[in-house]
């Protein structure tokens, strides 16, 4: 549905940076918000398919094993998405804004969606040894929950997109229940998402098994390696099905930028196709390897390098359906370098704190054999 | 104007208040909360107290599971809200605070990470370690207070921002500190609330110890609040008069405030009193029943916070930027000469003849740019009830003085020929008058 093309005014008040630092750091949160995320959602996945069989030992320690990871994901997931709509909102605020309030109704259903997919979580990761049953219940209505926050993302940054559809879905009904789908885009790219994140996270799975192979513990390591290996290895194989789809559904002006149209949108792509091929090869190695760790982090480096590009990919979408109607590159700015050094700083601090945290648990002892003494444990002195 | 205004029936402020006044006590709870886990930690790492430490490690999970699950998921609710409900607003604070924000987003990680190794390390760290990844997570928590109490205080009293546009005048505004001293009181009760209503989880012996150690969090806190509320009313230009009765809702809420935190402070010291005699005084109701006066304090400490701010989403009856129809100052001094409509990007009719638009459709547009911010048709804060029964020149002279309407009302913001049509619409809304007969007789 298209009517006039209303689009708010910029707001008054200038930029607190140039356009120039700002929309890098958008794509730079965003490729972060992705890894997590990816994480978080695919990771639920895989926690649910691998505690399908209750009764493999194997799988099912492996569904503990990924499941006790998803409180964190899930947590990280949020606070870089945060961190990447602040900076959407302020490049793109008139048509993000515009898009939040002639779809609020669904807009406004993340957040309780993303109660249930991360209370979802946390009951995944705490009731795996006592209540198997609850626990694989409680993940797979965090992933249901969670795949729906994602559709809900995508479809708001597919409407936000098309600033020509607003006005006329607003005066069709001012009370924000639009549930825009007529996007050919919306459907590949809530796919990409998911069967991405699902590689991600079964990568992930795959590293799971070569920290445990680090520990000693042989076969139920090389089970995760294998596991997730494969995992990603079809699940790319499905992206890149998804991908040619999303390419296809793309306006032809938007799409013929990455298939030659516009040399360094093309070359993205391809590189990221390259990387990600290069990262499948790798993890069929690692199926079969004995040592699999450096195809393993030879993987998931290829595959932060193709977050990066997909990231990149994506603005050059943005940019290319946005046009000049909304430019954040013409908006004036008063930066605020202080505040951008203490920006830098906190985000510093934040890193070396966190890392502290980290390294303070690498040097730790492993968790104690059930039965031995526990700090602060209930009836011990 | 610049915006569509989403025709949420329940209200949008109502939608606000929600998310908002349920993440700032979630909030509150885990700023208090980690400060009394580490102080407490320190405590009974120091004195080898089992029992203590059996609690703590027990609370760390809880703690950590529902202030980072309704945490943020509450924080996220309330960021979409007020996009959805002041688009305007929220782009201005955006421009101001970007990376004030983006500083807490950094607070928030160390937060969660903090709380996430806290609650699962404990078999694994040594208690050095475990006690520094404590102190940690109240440091994070307590500076993420400080940064958005910046932001928070600037909606109520921008003071010289408005004239200089700096960030240091804008986060430092004249009512930051008293704010800050008033938010660290509610966060140290809350946080110590939260300990009560979580004790009954600890070992028989150890609850009245645990119950008069949140005694002394939560009760010296809620002293001292009343000097701090006053401080900051004293700060604020004209709180004391609209708490006082000049504007009656905040009156109302100081009242409620006052009286659930008297109700508070007596339930907290019979509880921590009774728990030596009577180990059933420390009980899970008990415990929610004060949480739940913790959160009337809190939700009515937000309401007079809000209700002092208006008719600005920015600013105060004495300087203002934003009003809360998303409007600046300036534009609507513009709009009250020129027009309205005209400049409504969102109005019926855009790309059609003007003839095209009626007075009804004109009327509807009027009082969603104008009057939605605060009020709906039949829901929330229902304008129909306070329009029925009146006449269209009645309405029409209200419209003429909104801004000096008790209440504090942002003035209309259309010109003379709006205005009548604004008052015809209302007037026909319950469809017993005949929309344009009176409204010819007040036009002439």
């Amino acid at each position: 549905m298209s009517g006039p093309l209303v689009i708010p005014a910029p707001d008054a008040l200038p930029l607190p940076a140039p356009a120039w630092l700002l929309s890098p750091l958008l794509v730079l949160l965003f490729a972060v918000h992705a890894a997590a995320m990816s994480v978080a959602l695919g990771g639920a996945f895989w926690a649910a398919w691998f505690g399908r069989h209750p009764g493999h030992p194997r799988r099912r320690e492996l569904a503990g094993l990924v499941g006790r990871t998803l409180p964190h994901w899930t947590a990280a997931a949020i606070t870089s998405g945060v961190a990447a709509l602040l900076f959407l909102q302020v490049l793109y605020g008139p048509v993000f804004f515009a898009a939040a309030v002639v779809a609020a109704v669904p807009w406004l259903a993340v957040p309780p969606l993303l109660l249930l997919g991360y209370a979802g979580a946390w009951v995944r990761a705490l009731r795996h040894q006592d209540s198997p049953l609850v626990a694989q219940w409680a993940g797979v209505g965090s992933w249901v929950a969670l795949a729906a926050v994602a559709f809900l993302f995508v479809h708001q940054a597919t409407l936000l997109l098309h600033p020509e559809n607003h006005y006329a879905l607003y005066q069709l009904r001012p009370s924000g229940v639009h549930l825009d789908l007529s996007d050919p885009a919306l459907w590949p790219r809530f796919l990409h998402m998911v069967v991405g994140a699902t590689a991600v996270a079964a990568l992930w799975v795959a590293g799971l098994g070569v920290r445990a192979i680090g520990r000693g513990e042989e076969e139920a390591g090389r089970f995760a390696v294998a596991a997730g290996a494969r995992g990603f290895a079809w699940s790319t194989l499905v992206q890149m099905v998804v991908g040619a789809w999303f390419l296809l559904a793309l306006p032809p002006t938007v799409r013929s930028r990455f298939t030659g149209d516009g040399p360094s949108a093309t070359g993205l792509l391809a590189a990221a196709v390259v990387l990600a091929l290069l990262a499948m090869r790798l993890a069929w190695r690692a199926a079969r390897s004995r040592r699999p760790g450096r195809e393993v982090w030879a993987a998931a480096t290829c595959l932060a390098v193709v977050l990066l590009l997909m990231a990149l990919a994506r603005d050059v979408v943005r940019r290319a359906l946005l046009g000049q109607a909304v430019d954040p590159a013409a908006l004036p700015a008063a930066p605020q370098w202080g505040m951008v050094a203490l920006f830098a700083l906190a985000l510093a601090a934040g890193a070396a704190a966190i890392g502290w945290m980290a390294s303070r648990l690498a040097r730790a002892t492993a968790p104690p054999a059930p039965g031995a003494p526990r700090r602060g444990a209930p009836g011990r002195g | 104007m610049n915006y569509p205004v989403w025709e949420l029936d329940i209200g949008g402020g109502l939608l606000i208040a929600a998310f908002a006044v349920t993440h700032s006590f979630v909030a509150h709870v885990a700023v208090g909360g980690s400060l009394f886990l580490a102080l407490t930690e320190r405590r009974a790492a120091r004195t080898g107290d089992a029992q203590l430490l059996a609690w703590l490690r027990s609370q760390s999970r809880l703690f950590a599971l529902v202030t980072l699950v309704l945490g943020s998921t509450s924080g996220v609710g309330l960021w979409l809200a007020i996009g959805a409900v002041s688009p305007a607003g929220t782009s201005s604070l955006l421009r101001v605070f970007l990376w004030v924000w983006a500083v807490e987003a950094v607070l928030f990680a160390v937060t969660a990470a903090a709380a996430l190794v806290h609650q699962g390390s404990w078999d694994r760290l040594d208690p050095d370690s475990h006690l520094g990844v404590a102190r940690l997570w109240a440091a994070a928590s307590l500076l993420s207070l400080v940064g958005m109490n910046g932001l928070l205080s600037f909606m109520y009293t921008p003071g010289a921002w408005l004239e200089t546009r700096s960030l240091g005048d804008a986060f430092f505004n004249p009512t930051f500190w008293p704010s800050l001293l008033v938010r660290l009181l509610g966060a140290v009760a809350l946080g110590g609330l939260f300990a009560y209503a979580t004790a009954w989880r600890a070992e028989p012996e150890l609850r009245p110890r645990l119950v008069r150690r949140a005694a002394r969090w939560t009760l010296p806190a809620l002293a001292a609040l009343p000097l701090a509320a006053w401080l900051y009313f004293r700060a604020g230009p004209s709180a004391l008069a609209a708490v006082g009765g000049e504007v009656p809702r905040a009156a109302y809420a100081l009242r409620m405030t006052v009286s659930a935190a008297v109700l508070c402070a007596v339930l907290a010291a019979a509880v921590a009193l009774l728990a030596r005699r009577s180990p059933a005084a420390v009980s899970l109701p008990t415990g929610l029943a004060l949480l739940g006066l913790g959160y009337l304090v809190l939700a009515g400490g937000e309401y007079i916070h809000e209700s002092l701010r208006k008719p600005f989403v920015i600013g105060n009856p004495s300087g203002g930027y934003l009003y809360v129809d998303g409007l600046t100052r300036a534009e609507a001094e513009a709009t009250r000469r020129r027009g309205l409509l005209s400049r409504a990007r969102w109005a019926t009719g855009v790309g059609q003849p003007a003839e095209n638009v009626d007075d009804r459709a004109r009327g509807a547009d009027l009082f969603r740019i104008a009057c939605r911010g605060c009020h709906t048709l039949t829901g929330y804060n229902g304008i129909r009830r306070l329009v029925d029964g009146k006449s269209v020149a009645a309405i029409d002279a209200t419209l003429r003085s909104l801004d000096h309407q008790r209440g504090r009302m942002a003035p209309f913001p259309g010109d003379d020929e709006e205005r009548a049509v604004l008052a015809r619409y209302l007037a026909g809304l319950d469809g017993l008058v005949e929309p344009d007969r009176p409204a010819k007789a007040a036009g002439r």
